[in-house]
Protein backbone atom coordinates (compact mmCIF):
# COMPACT_ATOMS: atom_id res chain seq x y z
CA UNK A 1 0.00 0.00 0.00
CA UNK A 2 2.71 2.40 1.04
CA UNK A 3 4.84 1.48 -1.97
CA UNK A 4 1.95 2.01 -4.36
CA UNK A 5 1.21 5.35 -2.76
CA UNK A 6 4.82 6.43 -3.10
CA UNK A 7 4.99 5.43 -6.76
CA UNK A 8 1.80 7.36 -7.41
CA UNK A 9 3.11 10.52 -5.81
CA UNK A 10 6.22 10.43 -7.92
CA UNK A 11 4.35 9.65 -11.11
CA UNK A 12 1.90 12.49 -10.52
CA UNK A 13 4.81 14.87 -10.09
CA UNK A 14 6.57 13.39 -13.14
CA UNK A 15 3.51 13.99 -15.28
CA UNK A 16 3.01 17.52 -14.00
CA UNK A 17 6.67 18.26 -14.80
CA UNK A 18 6.33 16.72 -18.26
CA UNK A 19 3.35 18.99 -18.94
CA UNK A 20 5.11 22.13 -17.65
CA UNK A 21 8.27 21.40 -19.61
CA UNK A 22 6.28 20.81 -22.80
CA UNK A 23 5.79 24.57 -22.98
CA UNK A 24 8.53 26.30 -24.94
CA UNK A 25 10.74 29.22 -24.02
CA UNK A 26 8.28 31.71 -25.44
CA UNK A 27 4.74 32.54 -24.57
CA UNK A 28 3.15 29.99 -26.84
CA UNK A 29 -0.27 28.45 -26.40
CA UNK A 30 -0.61 24.70 -26.87
CA UNK A 31 -3.66 22.53 -27.45
CA UNK A 32 -4.16 19.36 -25.39
CA UNK A 33 -3.12 17.11 -28.32
CA UNK A 34 0.15 18.98 -28.88
CA UNK A 35 0.79 19.04 -25.14
CA UNK A 36 0.22 15.26 -24.94
CA UNK A 37 2.55 14.69 -27.89
CA UNK A 38 5.34 16.82 -26.40
CA UNK A 39 4.90 15.42 -22.88
CA UNK A 40 4.77 11.90 -24.29
CA UNK A 41 1.63 11.09 -22.30
CA UNK A 42 -1.82 9.79 -23.30
CA UNK A 43 -4.20 12.58 -24.27
CA UNK A 44 -6.77 11.45 -21.68
CA UNK A 45 -4.16 11.69 -18.92
CA UNK A 46 -3.09 15.13 -20.07
CA UNK A 47 -6.72 16.31 -20.18
CA UNK A 48 -7.17 15.36 -16.52
CA UNK A 49 -3.88 16.91 -15.42
CA UNK A 50 -4.67 20.07 -17.34
CA UNK A 51 -8.13 20.39 -15.79
CA UNK A 52 -6.62 20.19 -12.29
CA UNK A 53 -3.75 22.55 -13.09
CA UNK A 54 -6.13 25.09 -14.67
CA UNK A 55 -8.32 24.85 -11.57
CA UNK A 56 -5.29 25.71 -9.46
CA UNK A 57 -4.12 28.50 -11.82
CA UNK A 58 -0.86 26.71 -12.63
CA UNK A 59 -2.04 26.66 -16.23
CA UNK A 60 -4.54 28.88 -17.92
CA UNK A 61 -6.91 28.19 -20.74
CA UNK A 62 -7.71 30.66 -23.49
CA UNK A 63 -10.10 29.11 -26.02
CA UNK A 64 -8.59 25.72 -26.78
CA UNK A 65 -5.03 26.87 -26.09
CA UNK A 66 -3.22 26.39 -22.78
CA UNK A 67 -0.52 28.59 -21.30
CA UNK A 68 1.73 28.52 -18.23
CA UNK A 69 -0.31 30.24 -15.54
CA UNK A 70 -0.01 33.18 -13.25
CA UNK A 71 0.55 31.05 -10.14
CA UNK A 72 3.86 29.88 -11.58
CA UNK A 73 4.78 33.52 -12.08
CA UNK A 74 3.89 34.26 -8.46
CA UNK A 75 5.88 31.31 -7.12
CA UNK A 76 8.78 32.14 -9.43
CA UNK A 77 8.98 35.63 -7.96
CA UNK A 78 9.49 34.29 -4.45
CA UNK A 79 12.19 31.68 -5.07
CA UNK A 80 14.81 32.71 -2.56
CA UNK A 81 18.15 31.87 -4.16
CA UNK A 82 17.70 33.92 -7.35
CA UNK A 83 15.95 36.65 -5.42
CA UNK A 84 18.75 37.05 -2.88
CA UNK A 85 21.48 36.75 -5.52
CA UNK A 86 19.72 39.36 -7.66
CA UNK A 87 19.36 41.71 -4.70
CA UNK A 88 23.08 41.48 -3.92
CA UNK A 89 24.21 41.43 -7.55
CA UNK A 90 22.19 44.19 -9.22
CA UNK A 91 24.21 47.15 -7.85
CA UNK A 92 27.47 45.37 -8.76
CA UNK A 93 26.10 44.50 -12.21
CA UNK A 94 24.97 48.08 -12.79
CA UNK A 95 28.44 49.39 -11.84
CA UNK A 96 30.06 46.91 -14.22
CA UNK A 97 27.68 47.95 -17.00
CA UNK A 98 28.41 51.64 -16.33
CA UNK A 99 32.15 50.95 -16.34
CA UNK A 100 32.19 48.91 -19.54
CA UNK A 101 29.01 49.90 -21.37
CA UNK A 102 28.38 46.23 -22.12
CA UNK A 103 25.48 43.97 -21.22
CA UNK A 104 26.09 42.22 -17.88
CA UNK A 105 24.71 38.77 -17.03
CA UNK A 106 24.38 36.80 -13.80
CA UNK A 107 23.84 33.05 -14.03
CA UNK A 108 23.95 29.89 -11.92
CA UNK A 109 24.73 26.30 -12.86
CA UNK A 110 21.81 23.82 -13.00
CA UNK A 111 22.84 20.39 -14.21
CA UNK A 112 24.78 20.90 -17.41
CA UNK A 113 23.20 24.27 -18.14
CA UNK A 114 23.47 27.78 -16.89
CA UNK A 115 20.28 29.62 -15.91
CA UNK A 116 20.23 33.42 -16.23
CA UNK A 117 19.15 35.14 -13.00
CA UNK A 118 19.60 38.77 -13.98
CA UNK A 119 20.53 40.84 -17.01
CA UNK A 120 21.54 44.52 -17.06
CA UNK A 121 21.45 45.74 -20.64
CA UNK A 122 24.42 47.60 -22.11
CA UNK A 123 24.22 50.66 -24.34
CA UNK A 124 25.12 49.08 -27.63
CA UNK A 125 22.53 46.37 -27.16
CA UNK A 126 22.99 43.50 -29.53
CA UNK A 127 20.09 41.12 -29.86
CA UNK A 128 19.90 39.61 -26.37
CA UNK A 129 20.96 35.98 -26.32
CA UNK A 130 19.75 35.21 -22.85
CA UNK A 131 16.57 36.05 -21.00
CA UNK A 132 15.99 35.85 -17.28
CA UNK A 133 15.05 32.27 -16.45
CA UNK A 134 16.47 31.01 -19.76
CA UNK A 135 19.14 28.32 -20.17
CA UNK A 136 22.26 27.78 -22.25
CA UNK A 137 24.69 24.83 -22.17
CA UNK A 138 27.41 25.53 -19.58
CA UNK A 139 30.36 24.29 -21.68
CA UNK A 140 29.52 26.67 -24.53
CA UNK A 141 29.42 29.81 -22.36
CA UNK A 142 32.01 31.84 -20.43
CA UNK A 143 29.55 31.94 -17.49
CA UNK A 144 29.33 28.14 -17.43
CA UNK A 145 33.08 27.65 -17.80
CA UNK A 146 33.78 30.13 -14.98
CA UNK A 147 31.52 28.12 -12.66
CA UNK A 148 32.79 24.71 -13.80
CA UNK A 149 36.42 25.82 -13.35
CA UNK A 150 35.77 26.44 -9.65
CA UNK A 151 33.43 23.47 -9.07
CA UNK A 152 34.20 20.16 -7.39
CA UNK A 153 35.22 17.23 -9.57
CA UNK A 154 31.96 15.34 -8.92
CA UNK A 155 30.05 18.31 -10.39
CA UNK A 156 32.32 18.77 -13.41
CA UNK A 157 32.95 15.19 -14.53
CA UNK A 158 29.39 14.13 -15.37
CA UNK A 159 28.96 17.30 -17.42
CA UNK A 160 32.26 17.04 -19.29
CA UNK A 161 31.73 13.34 -19.99
CA UNK A 162 27.99 13.59 -20.60
CA UNK A 163 28.25 14.69 -24.23
CA UNK A 164 29.05 18.30 -25.19
CA UNK A 165 26.55 19.74 -27.63
CA UNK A 166 27.90 21.75 -30.57
CA UNK A 167 26.37 25.23 -30.88
CA UNK A 168 28.82 26.78 -33.37
CA UNK A 169 31.97 25.57 -35.17
CA UNK A 170 33.94 27.02 -32.23
CA UNK A 171 32.12 25.26 -29.38
CA UNK A 172 34.53 23.14 -27.35
CA UNK A 173 33.07 19.64 -27.64
CA UNK A 174 36.17 17.59 -26.77
CA UNK A 175 36.24 16.66 -23.04
CA UNK A 176 40.04 16.91 -22.86
CA UNK A 177 40.05 20.33 -24.54
CA UNK A 178 37.34 21.57 -22.18
CA UNK A 179 39.30 20.38 -19.13
CA UNK A 180 42.40 22.22 -20.43
CA UNK A 181 40.27 25.33 -20.87
CA UNK A 182 38.98 25.00 -17.29
CA UNK A 183 42.56 24.73 -15.98
CA UNK A 184 43.44 27.91 -17.85
CA UNK A 185 40.32 29.61 -16.45
CA UNK A 186 41.38 28.68 -12.92
CA UNK A 187 44.83 30.15 -13.59
CA UNK A 188 43.58 33.50 -14.90
CA UNK A 189 40.39 33.82 -12.84
CA UNK A 190 38.35 34.61 -15.97
CA UNK A 191 36.64 32.45 -18.54
CA UNK A 192 36.27 33.67 -22.09
CA UNK A 193 33.89 32.73 -24.87
CA UNK A 194 34.68 33.61 -28.49
CA UNK A 195 31.81 32.65 -30.79
CA UNK A 196 31.45 29.34 -28.95
CA UNK A 197 27.77 29.87 -28.21
CA UNK A 198 26.67 32.18 -31.01
CA UNK A 199 28.64 33.49 -33.96
CA UNK A 200 29.82 37.07 -33.68
CA UNK A 201 29.41 37.11 -29.91
CA UNK A 202 32.02 37.17 -27.17
CA UNK A 203 31.80 37.02 -23.41
CA UNK A 204 34.15 37.32 -20.42
CA UNK A 205 33.05 35.83 -17.09
CA UNK A 206 34.29 35.24 -13.58
CA UNK A 207 32.95 33.01 -10.81
CA UNK A 208 31.24 34.38 -7.70
CA UNK A 209 32.33 32.36 -4.69
CA UNK A 210 30.48 31.70 -1.45
CA UNK A 211 31.59 30.12 1.78
CA UNK A 212 34.40 27.57 1.36
CA UNK A 213 35.15 29.02 -2.11
CA UNK A 214 32.12 27.16 -3.50
CA UNK A 215 30.93 28.80 -6.74
CA UNK A 216 27.48 30.35 -6.28
CA UNK A 217 27.11 32.02 -9.68
CA UNK A 218 29.11 33.79 -12.38
CA UNK A 219 29.02 37.34 -13.66
CA UNK A 220 29.91 38.33 -17.24
CA UNK A 221 30.08 41.09 -19.82
CA UNK A 222 28.88 40.28 -23.32
CA UNK A 223 29.28 42.01 -26.65
CA UNK A 224 30.25 41.49 -30.24
CA UNK A 225 33.72 40.03 -30.93
CA UNK A 226 34.84 43.42 -32.28
CA UNK A 227 33.76 45.27 -29.13
CA UNK A 228 35.19 42.94 -26.54
CA UNK A 229 38.89 43.31 -25.86
CA UNK A 230 39.29 40.56 -23.33
CA UNK A 231 42.34 41.95 -21.47
CA UNK A 232 40.81 45.29 -20.69
CA UNK A 233 37.54 43.79 -19.54
CA UNK A 234 38.90 40.77 -17.68
CA UNK A 235 40.14 42.76 -14.69
CA UNK A 236 36.84 44.67 -14.43
CA UNK A 237 34.86 41.42 -14.48
CA UNK A 238 37.15 39.80 -11.89
CA UNK A 239 36.82 42.83 -9.62
CA UNK A 240 33.01 42.71 -9.92
CA UNK A 241 33.00 38.98 -9.11
CA UNK A 242 35.19 39.59 -6.04
CA UNK A 243 32.91 42.42 -4.85
CA UNK A 244 29.86 40.22 -5.24
CA UNK A 245 31.59 37.31 -3.47
CA UNK A 246 32.24 39.64 -0.53
CA UNK A 247 28.64 40.88 -0.51
CA UNK A 248 27.44 37.25 -0.46
CA UNK A 249 29.82 36.48 2.42
CA UNK A 250 28.26 39.33 4.40
CA UNK A 251 24.74 38.50 3.22
CA UNK A 252 25.25 34.85 4.25
CA UNK A 253 23.35 33.10 1.45
CA UNK A 254 23.89 29.39 1.73
CA UNK B 1 -5.13 2.78 -6.12
CA UNK B 2 -4.17 3.31 -9.74
CA UNK B 3 -2.24 6.45 -10.39
CA UNK B 4 -4.65 7.69 -13.03
CA UNK B 5 -7.46 7.60 -10.51
CA UNK B 6 -5.56 10.23 -8.57
CA UNK B 7 -6.70 12.73 -11.16
CA UNK B 8 -10.37 11.94 -10.64
CA UNK B 9 -10.57 12.55 -6.96
CA UNK B 10 -13.41 15.04 -6.85
CA UNK B 11 -15.66 12.75 -4.74
CA UNK B 12 -12.72 11.69 -2.57
CA UNK B 13 -11.79 15.30 -2.07
CA UNK B 14 -15.25 16.05 -0.75
CA UNK B 15 -14.74 13.19 1.65
CA UNK B 16 -11.64 14.99 2.93
CA UNK B 17 -8.85 13.02 1.30
CA UNK B 18 -6.72 15.33 -0.80
CA UNK B 19 -5.23 14.29 -4.14
CA UNK B 20 -1.49 14.07 -4.62
CA UNK B 21 -1.57 17.32 -6.58
CA UNK B 22 -3.40 19.09 -3.76
CA UNK B 23 -0.73 17.90 -1.33
CA UNK B 24 2.08 19.06 -3.61
CA UNK B 25 0.43 22.46 -3.90
CA UNK B 26 -0.14 22.64 -0.14
CA UNK B 27 3.58 22.00 0.38
CA UNK B 28 4.58 24.63 -2.20
CA UNK B 29 2.29 27.19 -0.55
CA UNK B 30 3.63 26.43 2.92
CA UNK B 31 7.23 26.76 1.73
CA UNK B 32 6.38 30.01 -0.05
CA UNK B 33 4.68 31.42 3.03
CA UNK B 34 7.75 30.62 5.12
CA UNK B 35 9.56 33.27 3.03
CA UNK B 36 12.78 31.30 3.26
CA UNK B 37 13.33 27.79 4.41
CA UNK B 38 11.14 25.51 6.48
CA UNK B 39 11.77 22.16 8.17
CA UNK B 40 9.90 18.95 7.34
CA UNK B 41 8.33 18.92 10.81
CA UNK B 42 7.09 22.47 10.39
CA UNK B 43 5.83 21.65 6.87
CA UNK B 44 3.86 18.70 8.22
CA UNK B 45 2.31 20.95 10.87
CA UNK B 46 1.42 23.71 8.41
CA UNK B 47 -0.08 21.38 5.79
CA UNK B 48 -1.77 19.06 8.32
CA UNK B 49 -0.26 16.11 6.45
CA UNK B 50 1.52 13.10 8.01
CA UNK B 51 5.25 13.70 8.32
CA UNK B 52 5.99 10.53 6.31
CA UNK B 53 3.87 11.81 3.42
CA UNK B 54 5.58 15.20 3.52
CA UNK B 55 9.03 13.54 3.55
CA UNK B 56 8.21 11.41 0.51
CA UNK B 57 6.76 14.27 -1.50
CA UNK B 58 9.53 16.67 -0.52
CA UNK B 59 12.18 14.15 -1.63
CA UNK B 60 10.51 13.86 -5.04
CA UNK B 61 10.09 17.64 -5.29
CA UNK B 62 13.78 18.19 -4.48
CA UNK B 63 14.76 15.65 -7.10
CA UNK B 64 12.69 17.52 -9.67
CA UNK B 65 14.04 20.89 -8.49
CA UNK B 66 10.72 22.33 -7.28
CA UNK B 67 12.40 22.52 -3.88
CA UNK B 68 16.01 22.87 -2.73
CA UNK B 69 17.59 21.65 0.48
CA UNK B 70 18.96 24.28 2.86
CA UNK B 71 20.81 24.03 6.17
CA UNK B 72 17.58 24.07 8.14
CA UNK B 73 15.04 22.53 5.78
CA UNK B 74 13.82 23.25 2.26
CA UNK B 75 13.20 26.34 0.14
CA UNK B 76 11.57 26.90 -3.27
CA UNK B 77 13.69 25.54 -6.14
CA UNK B 78 15.05 27.02 -9.31
CA UNK B 79 12.63 25.15 -11.57
CA UNK B 80 9.84 27.40 -10.27
CA UNK B 81 11.96 30.45 -11.06
CA UNK B 82 12.47 29.16 -14.61
CA UNK B 83 8.80 28.26 -15.15
CA UNK B 84 7.67 31.54 -13.61
CA UNK B 85 9.87 33.50 -15.99
CA UNK B 86 8.15 31.72 -18.91
CA UNK B 87 4.60 32.20 -17.65
CA UNK B 88 2.58 34.44 -19.88
CA UNK B 89 1.64 37.38 -17.72
CA UNK B 90 1.40 40.18 -20.30
CA UNK B 91 -0.84 38.17 -22.65
CA UNK B 92 -3.15 37.27 -19.83
CA UNK B 93 -3.17 40.82 -18.51
CA UNK B 94 -4.05 42.28 -21.89
CA UNK B 95 -6.99 39.91 -22.25
CA UNK B 96 -8.33 40.70 -18.78
CA UNK B 97 -7.64 44.42 -19.12
CA UNK B 98 -9.33 45.15 -22.45
CA UNK B 99 -12.84 45.89 -21.03
CA UNK B 100 -11.37 47.74 -18.02
CA UNK B 101 -9.27 49.99 -20.25
CA UNK B 102 -12.25 50.67 -22.50
CA UNK B 103 -14.47 51.53 -19.54
CA UNK B 104 -11.91 53.95 -18.10
CA UNK B 105 -11.52 55.57 -21.51
CA UNK B 106 -15.33 55.84 -21.91
CA UNK B 107 -15.56 57.58 -18.54
CA UNK B 108 -12.73 60.06 -19.08
CA UNK B 109 -11.73 60.25 -22.75
CA UNK B 110 -8.12 60.40 -21.60
CA UNK B 111 -5.16 58.24 -22.59
CA UNK B 112 -5.32 54.93 -20.71
CA UNK B 113 -2.32 52.61 -20.51
CA UNK B 114 -1.36 49.26 -19.02
CA UNK B 115 2.29 48.91 -18.01
CA UNK B 116 4.54 46.10 -16.82
CA UNK B 117 7.91 46.53 -15.12
CA UNK B 118 11.22 45.69 -16.78
CA UNK B 119 14.59 46.64 -15.29
CA UNK B 120 14.42 50.38 -14.50
CA UNK B 121 11.56 51.01 -16.94
CA UNK B 122 7.86 50.50 -17.27
CA UNK B 123 6.93 48.96 -20.62
CA UNK B 124 3.57 49.63 -22.26
CA UNK B 125 1.61 46.49 -23.14
CA UNK B 126 -1.68 48.16 -24.10
CA UNK B 127 -2.84 51.75 -24.55
CA UNK B 128 -5.68 53.80 -26.03
CA UNK B 129 -5.06 57.41 -27.10
CA UNK B 130 -6.78 60.31 -25.36
CA UNK B 131 -6.13 64.00 -25.75
CA UNK B 132 -2.37 63.48 -26.04
CA UNK B 133 -1.65 62.75 -29.70
CA UNK B 134 2.09 63.30 -29.15
CA UNK B 135 2.30 60.43 -26.68
CA UNK B 136 2.85 57.09 -28.41
CA UNK B 137 0.38 54.28 -27.78
CA UNK B 138 2.76 51.72 -29.28
CA UNK B 139 3.11 48.53 -27.23
CA UNK B 140 6.70 48.20 -26.06
CA UNK B 141 7.08 51.94 -25.39
CA UNK B 142 9.32 52.49 -22.37
CA UNK B 143 9.06 55.08 -19.61
CA UNK B 144 11.27 55.46 -16.56
CA UNK B 145 9.82 53.66 -13.52
CA UNK B 146 11.34 56.25 -11.19
CA UNK B 147 9.26 59.22 -12.30
CA UNK B 148 6.10 57.92 -13.96
CA UNK B 149 2.81 57.36 -12.15
CA UNK B 150 2.72 53.75 -13.38
CA UNK B 151 6.27 53.15 -12.14
CA UNK B 152 5.51 54.53 -8.69
CA UNK B 153 2.24 52.57 -8.48
CA UNK B 154 4.15 49.39 -9.33
CA UNK B 155 7.12 50.01 -7.03
CA UNK B 156 4.95 50.93 -4.04
CA UNK B 157 3.50 47.40 -4.10
CA UNK B 158 6.61 45.55 -5.25
CA UNK B 159 7.72 43.07 -2.56
CA UNK B 160 11.16 42.69 -4.12
CA UNK B 161 13.25 45.40 -2.47
CA UNK B 162 16.09 44.87 -4.97
CA UNK B 163 13.81 46.12 -7.75
CA UNK B 164 12.98 49.30 -5.81
CA UNK B 165 16.64 49.81 -4.88
CA UNK B 166 17.80 49.47 -8.45
CA UNK B 167 15.25 51.95 -9.80
CA UNK B 168 15.97 54.49 -7.04
CA UNK B 169 19.77 54.01 -7.19
CA UNK B 170 20.38 57.34 -9.03
CA UNK B 171 18.76 59.34 -6.18
CA UNK B 172 20.85 61.10 -3.53
CA UNK B 173 19.99 60.53 0.14
CA UNK B 174 17.43 63.33 0.43
CA UNK B 175 15.72 62.41 -2.81
CA UNK B 176 15.71 58.72 -1.80
CA UNK B 177 14.00 59.59 1.51
CA UNK B 178 11.45 61.66 -0.36
CA UNK B 179 10.88 58.79 -2.80
CA UNK B 180 10.33 56.31 0.06
CA UNK B 181 7.79 58.68 1.61
CA UNK B 182 6.02 59.03 -1.69
CA UNK B 183 5.80 55.24 -2.09
CA UNK B 184 4.31 54.98 1.44
CA UNK B 185 1.66 57.50 0.44
CA UNK B 186 0.98 55.49 -2.72
CA UNK B 187 0.54 52.34 -0.60
CA UNK B 188 -1.96 54.22 1.59
CA UNK B 189 -3.98 55.83 -1.22
CA UNK B 190 -3.45 53.05 -3.83
CA UNK B 191 -2.86 55.72 -6.49
CA UNK B 192 0.35 57.32 -7.71
CA UNK B 193 0.54 60.68 -9.45
CA UNK B 194 3.10 62.22 -11.75
CA UNK B 195 2.78 65.95 -12.30
CA UNK B 196 4.86 66.75 -15.37
CA UNK B 197 8.07 65.15 -14.07
CA UNK B 198 8.28 62.31 -16.59
CA UNK B 199 6.75 64.27 -19.48
CA UNK B 200 6.37 68.09 -19.58
CA UNK B 201 2.75 69.25 -19.72
CA UNK B 202 1.39 65.81 -18.88
CA UNK B 203 -0.32 64.71 -15.72
CA UNK B 204 -0.71 61.01 -15.01
CA UNK B 205 -2.43 58.96 -12.31
CA UNK B 206 -1.90 55.20 -11.89
CA UNK B 207 -2.96 52.30 -9.69
CA UNK B 208 -1.40 48.83 -9.25
CA UNK B 209 -2.77 45.56 -10.66
CA UNK B 210 -2.34 42.68 -8.21
CA UNK B 211 -2.63 38.92 -8.54
CA UNK B 212 -4.85 36.80 -6.30
CA UNK B 213 -1.84 36.34 -4.01
CA UNK B 214 -1.19 40.09 -3.89
CA UNK B 215 1.85 40.00 -6.14
CA UNK B 216 2.02 43.22 -8.16
CA UNK B 217 1.82 42.43 -11.88
CA UNK B 218 1.34 45.75 -13.61
CA UNK B 219 -0.02 49.29 -13.31
CA UNK B 220 -2.96 50.90 -15.07
CA UNK B 221 -2.62 54.61 -15.77
CA UNK B 222 -4.48 57.56 -17.15
CA UNK B 223 -2.67 60.55 -18.67
CA UNK B 224 -4.00 63.93 -19.76
CA UNK B 225 -2.97 67.53 -20.29
CA UNK B 226 -1.76 69.10 -17.05
CA UNK B 227 -4.28 71.74 -15.97
CA UNK B 228 -7.08 70.24 -18.06
CA UNK B 229 -7.38 66.93 -16.19
CA UNK B 230 -8.20 66.98 -12.49
CA UNK B 231 -6.14 64.37 -10.62
CA UNK B 232 -8.57 64.37 -7.68
CA UNK B 233 -11.53 63.41 -9.82
CA UNK B 234 -9.77 60.75 -11.91
CA UNK B 235 -7.98 59.11 -8.95
CA UNK B 236 -11.03 57.12 -7.73
CA UNK B 237 -11.71 55.96 -11.30
CA UNK B 238 -8.14 54.73 -11.78
CA UNK B 239 -8.17 53.03 -8.37
CA UNK B 240 -11.45 51.31 -9.23
CA UNK B 241 -10.00 50.19 -12.59
CA UNK B 242 -6.98 48.67 -10.81
CA UNK B 243 -9.22 46.85 -8.33
CA UNK B 244 -11.56 45.60 -11.08
CA UNK B 245 -8.65 44.31 -13.16
CA UNK B 246 -7.09 42.60 -10.12
CA UNK B 247 -10.45 40.91 -9.41
CA UNK B 248 -10.85 39.82 -13.03
CA UNK B 249 -7.40 38.21 -12.90
CA UNK B 250 -8.18 36.39 -9.66
CA UNK B 251 -11.53 35.15 -10.94
CA UNK B 252 -10.33 33.97 -14.35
Amino acid sequence: MRTADWTDSVSVLDRVTAVFEAFGEHDEGLGVSELARRANLPKSTVSRIVADLVGQRFLERDGDKLYLGIRLFELGQTVQRPRELRRLALPVMTDLRNLTGHTVHLAVLEGGDIVFLAIVRGWPTPKPLGRVGGRLPAHATALGKAILATSARDVVEPIVNGGLERRTPRTICEPAALLRELTETRRTGTATEWEECASGRACVASAVLGRGAVPMAAISVTGSVEELSSDRLASAVRAAARTLSRRIGVGRIS
Amino acid sequence: MTSLAEWNTAPARRAGSASVLDRIIAILDAVRESRGSISITELAARTALPKSTVSRLVAAMIQQRYLERTEDGVTLGLRLFELGARASVPRRLIAAAAPVIKNLWDLTGERVGLWVHQGTDMVSIAAVPGRLPMLSTRAGMRSPALTTASGKAYLAFCADQSVVDRVSAPLNDDAADHFRDELSQVRASVVATDREVAYPGILAVASPVLSADHVVLAAISIAGPSGAMDPESVAPLVRAAGVTLSRRLAAA
